[in-house]
């Protein structure tokens, strides 16, 4: 009991469940605007991480200049992928379940050809920085530098995509495309610029979150996998296109893996992921905290 | 079509060859052969739910992982004769009991999901092993590979006969109308969720059967490579390449990718992995209906 | 006993009340017109009947049997066909092949393929629509498609066939071959028939009783003369009693 109530397992749990609440957000946007399930969302955390890795060794770059620099990155993927493959599905595409479901496994291809390029690229042993690890006791907690920094950067990107969201045009935008999409064309609201946009902060986000991870965690070429997963979850969770709801899924997610694990073993931790992933796509595909099916 | 179809007579050729293969080349590529033979077998059981029903299954390697713990399991206990049969029964049993809920999931979420179940089912038996203390299982005294050959060249013709009869049967076409529209073809009285699950556990079974031969081919039993979910993409990527509409497809997907796999896995895996990455996102977007849509759209063939 | 009876049904979605406390009942081979503006409730009704969706209250009964709350196929199973508003047919398939396998379900599925492929033909025949057998059901007229939908109910040898807005797009020469074909599949395989239609012609030509729905109630009911006489109709029409 003493353990479970720690200080440092609340750390953890929040430190993790940030980390899940930014990617989430990001797959969220793709799949609010685009309905578009981006099943390689977790490898572009990894190729944000390995680039934060690459800045490090070779030029001593700090990861914190280094994630607006994934952020660029993944944000210019996204737009590659918009223009290059989504334009012409979007367009071309009959029902619109099969375009999801094909998207779907476009994005599979995509994931498998990007890790295993990375794999050949990189080697498939891990790898590790060494970064800000200074330790900070507060309250008999001990926080390490970087997990405070990673803790606090994904906490102030989310709220200020929220606020992003709520009080700009552009934000106002997406919200109305998220909700329905050809009501929000005909009001005016350029589909296809937003779309462009959400894709390239979507993917940015999860960039981010790489670069900022690769402070604290071993980085490897399938280290996206359980990303994805958790991204899934939080999106469904909090209701697909709900993008509070999936913050607040995020932090959930991460206290169920870090008190479950305490409360099991570390062996039960991916039983516990996909439980819970398996477990809310049965029973509610709406989402825990989102509320009717979103018209299209 | 009234002119006379050369794929019945190939098939049987096909056969033929096949029953004669081990007195006529080596292990090793016997060895090959039983590979393909368990592609073949794997892509077109994946045919009868995700190909004529449209719910496309991301998680195929759960049937193929349980046939397989099933077998070592079992094994010294159950003859071999007794052991197989058994492997396609349990992986059947266990997608009649998951079947309603899973198949309630539409579309994409079915998706994900099946890759999920693969996956939880997968860390669960690690766990079991682990709290039992094997990392993994050795099997000694398994057939020679000239037996587990025609066991797998059994279960390549069984699952593309079986394929075949269920598109021609009454549970073909409701699978086909679910596909194009559920609720519609619910209205003029398909018993869709019943068609679903029967559709399922039909796909459970053959692959549930061919994991168990694959584990006495390989001799040990390691939880992470009979539940990888690369196998579950390989298939898909194969049903894709091939053609999933009629039973020619897996088996020109299949043989595609194993020759590919042949030229490349020595040197590099990954590369293959690549190389198959690649052909499954082109063929997304240019050729959906696969080598066998090729063949097809030169008939014009409407009607399947 | 009637066919059909619909016992003070409601539905609603959320909060809005889709039909309130719908009473009526439909004989044998009569056929019944429903008639309403849009958003009167009518489409609602035909998918409470069909299954699709449960009443909030209320019974609907078919042959004595209650059925609301039963899913679509077993409705299907127990005689009753519907087409949709809009159209659903399955898109990959040829024409044929749209009748052939809805004459492999319903309420008298055909033993076998062969079988299901003659009873389609007839039907397509029946229909005017045999030139248009092997064409793909997706690029053919929208009016040979709302014929398809027939086809398709038509082959699974209903009792009670529901018909929803058959008519709407039509000229008026397809209107009246539309009608004929009506009569004609009523007279061969006894049916029973619900129409739901804004062509008045039509509507008032081919029933034998109508309920008018407004708003989600029954305003009134009757034959089609004393329908078009009712001040309450003609109210909710043109807003003022003739």
């Amino acid at each position: 009991m003493d353990t479970l109530l720690s200080g440092q397992l609340l750390f953890s749990a929040l430190v993790i469940g940030s980390v899940y609440a930014l990617t989430g957000l990001g797959l969220n946007l793709v799949y609010g605007t685009m309905r578009l399930l981006n099943i390689a969302h977790g490898d572009l955390a990894m190729l944000g991480a390995y680039l934060a890795f690459w800045l490090f060794s070779l030029g001593q770059v700090s990861p914190l200049v280094a994630a607006p620099l994934a952020v660029i990155g993944a944000a210019g993927l996204g737009a590659l992928a918009y223009f290059g493959l989504f334009q012409r599905q979007i367009e071309r595409a009959p029902a619109v379940e099969k375009l999801e479901a094909n998207s779907l496994l476009l994005f599979l291809g995509l994931s498998v050809i990007v890790q295993n390029v990375a794999s050949l690229a990189f080697t498939a042993s891990p790898r590790a920085v060494t970064y800000l690890d200074s330790i900070y006791r507060i309250g008999g907690v001990s926080m390490t530098a970087n997990r405070l920094v990673i803790l606090g950067v994904s906490t102030l990107i989310c709220i200020a995509t929220a606020l992003f969201l709520r009080y700009s045009v552009y934000g106002l935008a997406i919200k109305a495309l998220i909700q329905n999409r050809s009501a929000a064309s005909v009001v005016g609201v350029n589909v296809g610029r937003i779309q462009l946009a959400s894709m390239m902060i979507g993917f940015g986000l999860a960039g981010l979150a790489g670069a900022l991870l690769s402070m604290a965690e071993q980085i490897s070429p399938f280290m996206g996998f359980p990303f994805t997963i958790a991204a899934f979850v939080v999106i469904i969770m909090g209701g697909l296109g709900n993008l509070l709801g999936g913050v607040l899924a995020g932090f959930l997610l991460g206290f169920v893996e870090i008190y479950g694990v305490v409360l099991t073993s570390s062996n039960a931790r991916s039983i516990i992921l996909y439980g819970v992933f398996v477990g809310v796509l049965l029973l509610r595909p709406q989402g825990l905290l989102g509320g009717r099916r979103i018209a299209r | 079509m009234t002119r006379l179809s050369p794929w019945p007579s190939l098939a049987l050729l096909a056969c033929a060859v096949g029953i004669g293969l081990p007195w006529l080349i080596g292990d090793y590529y016997l060895t090959v052969a039983l590979n393909l033979a368990m592609w073949i077998a794997l892509t077109q059981s994946w045919t009868i739910l995700s190909g004529m029903a449209g719910y496309i299954s991301l998680g195929h390697v759960v049937f193929f992982g349980i046939g397989a713990y099933c077998v070592v399991v079992t094994w010294q206990a159950l003859p071999l004769f007794a052991a197989i049969p058994l492997a396609g029964l349990v992986a059947a049993v266990f997608a009649a009991v998951t079947g309603a809920p899973v198949l309630r999931v539409r579309g994409p979420y079915f998706v994900i999901l099946t890759f999920g179940i693969a996956e939880l089912v997968k860390y669960i038996v690690i766990n079991i092993e682990a709290s039992s203390g094997q990392a993994s299982r050795l099997l000694f005294g398994t057939p020679s590979v000239k037996d587990l050959y025609l066991v797998m060249l059994a279960l390549a013709v069984a699952a593309t006969a079986l394929a075949w009869a269920v598109r021609r049967s009454r549970l073909g076409s409701g699978l086909i109308a679910i596909r194009e529209d559920e609720e519609a073809a619910q209205t003029f009285g398909v018993p869709v969720t019943r068609f679903k699950v029967y559709a399922f556990v039909l796909a459970a079974v053959i692959p549930g059967m061919a994991g168990g031969t694959f584990v006495l081919r390989s001799t040990y039993f390691e939880t992470m490579q009979v539940f990888d979910p690369v196998i579950s993409f390989s298939i898909v990527t194969m049903a894709i390449i091939g053609g999933s509409d009629d039973a020619r497809g897996p088996v020109l997907g299949a043989g595609f990718l194993v020759v590919l796999s042949e030229l490349l896995w020595s040197t590099l895996p990954q590369l293959y992995l690549i190389v198959l990455g690649t052909l499954l996102v082109v063929f997304v977007l240019f050729l959906p209906g696969g080598l066998v849509g090729l063949l097809t759209r030169h008939k014009r063939m409407v009607a399947r | 006993m009637s066919l059909l009876e619909i016992d003070s049904v409601s539905k609603s979605f959320g909060g809005v009340a889709a039909l309130r406390d719908v009473t009526f009942t439909v004989g044998a081979n009569a056929i019944l017109g429903i008639m309403g503006a849009n958003g009167a409730g009518k489409t609602t009704l035909f998918s409470l009947i069909a299954g699709n969706e449960r009443p909030s209250r209320g019974a609907i009964r078919f042959g004595g049997r209650r059925i609301d709350g039963l899913s679509p196929d077993r409705v299907s199973r127990s005689g009753i066909a519907r087409t949709y508003q809009i159209v659903r047919p399955l898109k990959g398939l040829s024409v044929a092949e749209n009748v052939t396998t809805a004459a492999l379900f319903g309420a008298k599925p055909a033993v076998n393929r062969r079988e299901a492929a003659e009873r389609g033909a007839a039907i397509l025949d029946q229909l005017n629509l045999a030139d248009l057998a092997d064409q793909p059901a997706g690029g053919i007229t929208l009016s040979a498609q709302k014929t398809l939908e027939i086809a398709k109910a038509l082959a699974t040898g209903p009792r009670l066939l529901l018909l929803d807005e058959v008519m709407a797009g039509l000229t008026p020469t397809e209107v009246a071959g539309m009608l004929e074909i009506i009569r004609a599949i009523k007279a061969e395989y006894g049916l029973t028939i619900l129409v739901i239609e804004h062509v008045m012609r039509a509507l008032m030509e081919l029933s034998d009783w109508i309920v008018v729905l407004h708003h989600g109630e029954t305003i009134a009911e009757g034959n089609p003369a004393a329908v078009a006489e009712n001040p309450d109709v003609q109210n909710a029409y043109l807003g003022h009693a003739q």
